[in-house]
């Protein structure tokens, strides 16, 4: 997508504004700058040369790129003006995708998409069979990985997984000591992340990790452990399966307000669109 | 007699702490990193220079793309000793969660492709140490580890496939996928990592 490269590419040239006499070029030092298919780079300018230049779409300015021999590469472009404050002008996806949280033995116990998937010709059934293949691997993946960071890190450090990046989106883990994992699929967005930082001093992780230790501790435990209907592993995964006889007497999550809370929660997150 | 047999025990003794003090001092099997220069405060005039970043690199593995381990090395003094059988499943375990994490993801990039044209996967990862991988179109995954508040991994790990490229591709002898035994390459990597700790990623090249 456009917007993830050029806030990447903004975000870096701040600094390097500086070294620039001339607002129409922007010294990109590094691997970073690539042309996708068909879209165009952005630079952004001094707001004060461009206020009668301004673009809403980003891709439709020009650019040229010039690689040296350096890595140092030079960006022409046109105008789009340095967006005061970086809400506004970035792209107004969904940056939430999911939120799945498991318990100690790998069974779902919740489970939410933000995002509908792009392709229309899975069924809804076939769609549901996906979520719980998804699921697992990702109830898989956690585990594994939290072994692996075991494996990987010094005795002064206490082993524990935040954030698992990868090029499509970004998952966000909490555990808890009794085993419920809370796992929050983002986008990639830097800028969210910069947005994302509560105590403004640390990065996004702080403030990711903080609110999903908000929704456990505040959320969860409230509305779902203390409800009175709750028996601890015996929790009917609400997502399609509603053809189950099996889980009639079962605490069902959609009793309590835990869904609206989470909603209202997250929507007031400032990295949530 | 009494004088002989003290001797003899001596002399016992003496050969058996010989022959420990021999085994200590074989050559170790890998070359032992310098100590990590001291931090520079009291020295009068270097009180007013900015402290060089925290840089805590752990350990650098290399996988490559069927999986198996071909270069594992530590690079700091705080990294972990891991046996060859344990980097062996580690590389292993990272291998496949590498493209399970592509896979369980809700969305997937056009044709599973990154912007390097290299198959999706994990990227980065945060937590008790951040760890960043870098995977080549050819498949190859570089992965790097260092301590949390360590900036510029990105740009090292670029570097590292650099200079992959220019020591252990470019040697003649070097099969690919196969484990990396260039001296050159090590040595490279070895420097860099000096460098890196001692002036910043500023001074990579």
């Amino acid at each position: 997508m456009p917007g993830c490269h050029i806030t990447v590419m903004l975000l870096e040239l701040e600094s390097l504004w500086n070294l620039t006499g001339t607002s129409h070029w922007i010294f990109q030092v590094g691997w970073q700058v690539r042309r996708r298919v068909g879209s165009c780079f952005v630079s952004s300018q001094r707001s004060s040369e461009l206020d009668e230049e301004t673009t809403d779409n980003i891709s439709s300015s020009s650019a040229l790129i010039f690689p040296t021999l350096a890595g140092v590469q030079f960006v022409r472009a046109t105008s789009h003006p340095l967006p005061q404050s970086h809400k506004q002008s970035f792209t107004t996806k969904m940056t939430v995708h999911a939120l799945h949280i498991f318990d100690r033995k790998g069974k779902t116990l919740f489970t939410k998409r933000y995002s509908q998937p792009g392709s229309n010709q899975t069924t809804p059934a076939q769609d549901a069979e996906q979520l719980a293949e998804q699921r697992k691997l990702i109830f898989g993946m956690l585990f594994s990985l939290r072994e692996l960071m075991g494996a990987l890190t010094p005795e002064g450090e206490i082993p524990a997984l935040h954030s698992v990046k990868t090029g499509a989106c970004t998952l966000h883990c909490y555990e808890t000591i009794s085993g419920i994992r809370i796992a929050l699929y983002t986008n990639n967005n830097p800028t969210m992340n910069a947005i994302g930082s509560r105590a403004g001093v640390e990065n996004a992780r702080t403030s990711f990790q903080a609110a999903l230790k908000h929704i456990y501790s505040e959320i969860w435990v409230e509305c779902v452990v203390r409800s009175p209907l709750y028996r601890p592993g015996d929790i009917r995964v609400n997502e399609g399966e509603s053809n189950n006889d099996g889980d009639i007497g079962r605490f069902d999550i959609r009793s309590t307000n835990f869904e609206q809370k989470l909603d209202a929660f997250l929507q007031s997150m400032p990295w949530f669109r | 007699m009494r004088v002989d047999r003290t001797k003899q025990i001596m002399g016992y003794l003496e050969r058996r702490y010989y022959y420990m003090l021999v085994t200590i001092q074989v050559t170790p099997r890998r070359r032992r990193l310098p100590p990590p220069t001291p931090q520079q405060t009291s020295h009068p005039t270097n009180r007013n220079k900015r402290q060089p970043h925290i840089m805590g690199f752990l350990h650098l593995f290399i996988v490559n793309k069927s999986g198996g381990l071909i270069l594992h090395r530590p690079l700091g003094p705080s990294a972990p000793s891991i046996g060859t059988n344990e980097w062996l499943r580690i590389g292993s375990t990272f291998h496949s969660l590498h493209a399970i994490a592509a896979e369980a993801g809700p969305v997937r990039l056009p044709g599973n492709k990154n912007s390097y044209g290299a198959d999706d996967g994990i990227e980065d990862i945060q937590g008790g140490i951040l760890l960043k991988c870098l995977q080549t179109r050819t498949g190859i995954k570089f992965v790097l580890t260092a301590e949390p508040g360590t900036t510029d991994l990105e740009v090292v790990l670029r570097e590292i496939y650099v200079l992959y490229s220019d020591c252990a591709l470019k040697d003649p002898f070097y099969e690919l996928e196969m484990p990396i035994r260039c001296e050159l390459f090590t040595n490279a990597v070895e420097n860099l990592i000096e460098r890196v700790n001692s002036e910043g990623a500023g001074k990579v090249r």
